[in-house]
This record gives structure tokens, sequence and C-alpha cells, in this order.
């Protein structure tokens, strides 16, 4: 490819500017400052311009490339590696995570230091500290635990049912004591107002109509009533002694009896 | 820089590229300590003053507030509104979903899973069939009953829970099943490993189950991964003589390898340990050399 300037050659003769005779410095040009094309004996002779570079291949793609989009976008369309780790464009370029995922993505070839996938001194630390707080019992530990208490709750379960069924036997004699308690209840009661109503019957048949418990009459009555009662007590106990006594008599009389007759 | 002879501790380069990348130390960029002054809180002068940010009339400007909540005697609403706890806990309340028996049997059938091979959350995730989200409290697969009955296939398949009649029917045809833990940092790797390898990070320990699961994975009535082997076996002839069917003797069996293959409790990929890096450009794998992080990734 070679372009062919024009190049107009203008004679500019002296100008007189006053007194002096001036010559522009633009006006001439030498002859061998001309380009070669016309000066040229032969003008079919062209010289190529000599190429910059020599990789001829990838100036071939470089060219073939139409896609028009930036080189770091290119790469990444092609899965090539489009980071320059030590020019970092982005920030995140410079991050672990992002660095173990070139890794992960183009292998060894990114040059990265393949130990930034496991974490530091400082990190592995903390990693062992947490796990054990979210884990501060072994299995064998937990195991022994959970049976601990399910034994706990069979052990409370067996009692219960132990003292159950103990009460459960005792319930007969129980219902039976708390049946007698209740027929004594009432067998006092009723016993106590079959009294009341026997001596008001008496007191009524004393008087010839029924006298009320609180009048005085009633009181007097009652009263006597009482010595009456006490004095046949008396007796009746006398009675008892006398008979007692006559039965100890006799028994005594016998023993000596006995005790005579043996000696003899 | 990775090189033959030039082995470079991560450490150092990590701190290398901080400095590169921290701006320079300055007055602008320095803090105080904690209690070194304290904060001036009443506004003095122009637009600090006059009321000083206290309003007009009111509790307010007379410094007699109201406490929080309060709607100036009207029943408030955070009385108002009784306590309903229909979700209490459920933060924590984990979720298994479910895979049918009928499925497995159709995946098997239709060559989608590989039953030469063990069967575990990666297996299945595999099929593209069951999506798992970790995200949302979900722990695993568990097997259900449905299709019992015409289960036929043979497998050593790993799920997350499994009740007494799916352990029979996986058992009964010579199979082997077992229930196993996985916390989520596992899952997110396990669902899509590909995904997990790109990212990456070296393989988590898998960690222990929580104390309200580790009865259910002690147990051997469950096949669980933790449990005694010895009394897993017993539980098998145990099962096999309550559902009625002859324990197939596995001694017998071909595949028996293949069969008893199991994790390791700290194992989350069958035959990769934790701590590597598994690298799927270069097709390489990754171990740490320092002492302490094989430590740490083998306890």
């Amino acid at each position: 490819m070679s372009i062919i300037a024009r190049v107009t050659v203008r004679i500019i003769s002296p100008k007189l500017i006053g007194n002096t005779l001036t010559v522009p410095k633009s006006g001439v040009v030498p002859v061998s400052r001309l380009s070669s094309s016309l000066t040229a004996d032969k003008q079919d002779v062209f010289k190529e311009p000599e190429p910059l570079s020599t990789d001829t291949v990838n100036d071939f793609e470089a060219k073939r490339n139409k896609s028009r989009l930036r080189k770091n976008h290119y790469k990444m369309l092609h899965g090539q590696m489009h980071v320059d780790l030590e020019n970092p464009f982005f920030p995140y370029e410079k991050t672990v995570i992002f660095r173990r995922k070139l890794i992960a993505k183009h292998g060894l070839e990114t040059g990265i230091n393949l130990g930034m996938a496991w974490p530091t001194r400082e990190e592995l630390s903390d990693h062992i500290e947490y796990e054990k707080v979210a884990h501060p019992f072994t299995i064998q530990e937990m195991v022994e635990k959970k049976r601990k208490l399910r034994e706990e709750e069979r052990n409370r379960i067996m009692e219960r049912q132990k003292e159950i069924n103990f009460k459960m036997g005792k319930l007969a004699s129980w219902m039976k004591e708390l049946r007698d308690k209740n027929q004594k209840k009432e067998d006092t009661a009723r016993a106590a107002q079959e009294k009341k109503d026997a001596l008001i019957e008496e007191v009524r048949q004393h008087f010839g109509y029924v006298v009320n418990m609180k009048d005085p009459k009633f009181q007097e009555m009652i009263v006597q009533k009482e010595k009456e009662a006490k004095k046949a007590e008396k007796e009746l106990k006398k009675k008892v002694r006398t008979e007692r006594n006559a039965v100890k008599a006799i028994a005594m009389a016998d023993k000596i009896a006995e005790n005579e007759s043996k000696p003899e | 820089m990775a090189g033959a002879g030039n082995r470079v501790l991560a450490g150092a380069d990590r701190a290398l590229d901080l400095l590169r990348s921290l701006p320079r130390l300055s007055l602008g960029n320095l803090k105080s300590n904690p209690k070194a002054f304290q904060q001036s809180k009443r506004g003095r002068g122009r637009y600090g003053g006059n009321k000083h940010g206290a309003g007009n009339k009111g509790s307010g400007q007379r410094q007699n507030f109201m406490r929080l909540g309060y709607e100036t005697g009207n029943n408030p609403f955070y009385l108002r509104v009784p306590k309903e706890p229909y979700y209490k806990g459920h933060h924590l309340r984990r979720e298994y979903p479910p895979i049918s028996l009928l499925q497995l049997q159709t995946l098997i059938d239709t060559g989608r899973l590989d039953t030469s091979k063990p069967v575990d959350l990666v297996a299945l995730c595999n099929t593209k069939i069951f999506l798992l989200s970790p995200i949302e409290k979900q722990f695993g697969f568990q097997l259900t009953d449905e299709g019992l009955d015409k289960f036929k296939g043979k497998v050593n398949i790993e799920v997350q829970h499994a009740s007494e009649q799916v352990i029979a029917a996986i058992e009964r045809n010579g199979g082997v099943i077992t229930t196993a833990f996985y916390d989520p940092p596992s899952l997110l790797a396990m669902r899509d490993p590909i995904k997990f390898f790109a990212s990456g990070i070296p393989i988590p320990k898998r960690q222990m189950p929580p104390e309200d699961a580790i009865e259910y994975y002690t147990d051997p009535k469950n096949r669980g991964y933790l449990a005694d082997p010895d009394l897993i076996a017993l539980e098998r002839f145990k099962l096999a003589q309550k559902y009625g069917y002859e324990l197939p003797d596995l001694k017998k069996d071909p595949e028996l390898a293949m069969l008893l293959e199991r994790k390791d409790p700290r194992q989350i990929f069958f035959g990769l340990s934790p701590g590597w890096v598994i690298n799927m450009k270069d097709k390489k794998i990754f171990e740490p050399d320092d002492e302490k992080l094989q430590e740490y990734y083998k306890s």
C-alpha cells in the first residue's frame, strides 16, 4: 500500500517589504527532502514498510477477532485466565476467596500459591475453638447422657407405678374404713337424736305437752333425770362390785381349801 | 508463587498481598482506644442549641419519657396480641424430603442409578431428580415405604432416615442400608460436588449429630452409622425373624466388598478425605503438608 501524496511545489519570488529583501523560509524545499516517489527514477519501485512485529500468528488472530470485546472479556468468554495478578484491576481480585476460585478454574497455570486454599494459623485456631463450643461433648458423652436421662425417666415411672400399686392394694381397707367412719358418724348422730327425742317424749308425758328444749322447765326436768340416772348408775356399780367380790371370795375360799387339803 | 524449589508459606503470601492493597497508615485511618474519650451528647450552639433535639412541650421536652410501647393509656400493641407460639423452635426442626422405594426401583430399572457402586446422597443428587436445599433446613433424604412390596433392588444405600419396614425391604433383597447424618456445610458440598470443587475450598470435616439426633444414629435398629456393627448384624437377624423372610448370606455374595463399603464418620465423599482440595482443571488432588492442618482434618 503506497500513498502517493500530492506535493505542490510553489516557486516563491522574493518580496519587497519596505527596503529589505525577504524570502519566506517555508517556501523553499530542498530537493533531497522531497519524497522518493517524486524523485525516483523508476516510478514502479516501491519499498514495503518494515513490519513492527514478527509474530504473524497472533497478529493474524488479533486481526481475525472482530468481536470488539475488551481483552479481559474476550478471555473470560473463552475460559482463559483474564486476571493479571501483578496488576489487579478490581479490589476483589486481591481477595483470597477469588484467588481460590481462580486456582480451581485455571489450575496451576495461574501461578498462585496453592496454600491459599487452607486456613492460616489464626483461622485454624478459630475453627478449633468454634467446634469446641458448638460440639462440646464427644459421642460417648452424649450417648451416656441420653442413656442416663432415659434410665431416670424409666425409674421415675417405675417408682410411681409401684407407689400406685401399693396404694391400690390398700384401697379396699381404706374404703372400708371410710364407710365405717361414715356409718359411725351416722349412728352417733342418730343415737343422739333418738335420745333427745326420747327425752322430749318423757318430758312431754310428764307435762302433757311438747316443751321447748330451751324452756327452764325442761332444764329442771333434765337435771332431775340426770340425778336419777346417776343414782341408778351408782346402784348398778355397787351391784356389779358386790357380785365381783362374791366371786372373788368364793375363789379365795376354794384356794384356801385346796391349800389346806394338800399338806394333808 | 508455586514453583519447584520455592515453597513459600501461604500465610506470608497473604500478608504481603494485604500490604500491597491496604492504604498508607495516617491519622485519617487510625482509631482511638475504646474509652479514650467520651462523645458529647448535648448539642451546643446554633443548630445543636435552642430546643436541643427535644421538640415542643409533651413528655419529650419535659424529659419525662414514656416507656417503650406505651400508647398513652390505650391497650398497647405489644399487649393486645396474645402469644401464639405456633412456630416456636421451627428453625431447629430438621426436614428430610422423602424418596419412596417405588422411585428408587424406577431409577434402578431405568438405569439412572448405578447400583454397582454405593448409593449415597451424592449419587441421589447427581440423578438431578431430587433437589436438596440445606438452607430450608433440609438435612437429607428419608426412604419411605411406598412401593415396598414391589421393591426388588439389591443396593448399598445410605440415607438420613428410614423406618423399620423399609430397612427390612432392602435387607430382604440382599442389600445394605445405613442412616447417616450430615451437617449443612457438608450437605452444600454434596448436593453439587462440581460446583463445590470450583470454589477451591478444601473438603470440610463432617460434624457430629446434635444431641436430639445422637440416639437415632447410635441405635443399631435404625442401622445408624455410629452404631456397633456387631449389634447391627444382630438386629438384621432379628428383623428377618420379625418380618418372616430368609436373611440372605452376604458372605456368599460376589459384591460383598461393595456392599460393605462405608464412610468414616468424618468423611463426606467416598474415596476422598477432609482437607483435600480437588482441582478439576488439572485433574489433581492437593493435600496440606502442615502437621497442624493434618491433625485438624484427621481429628
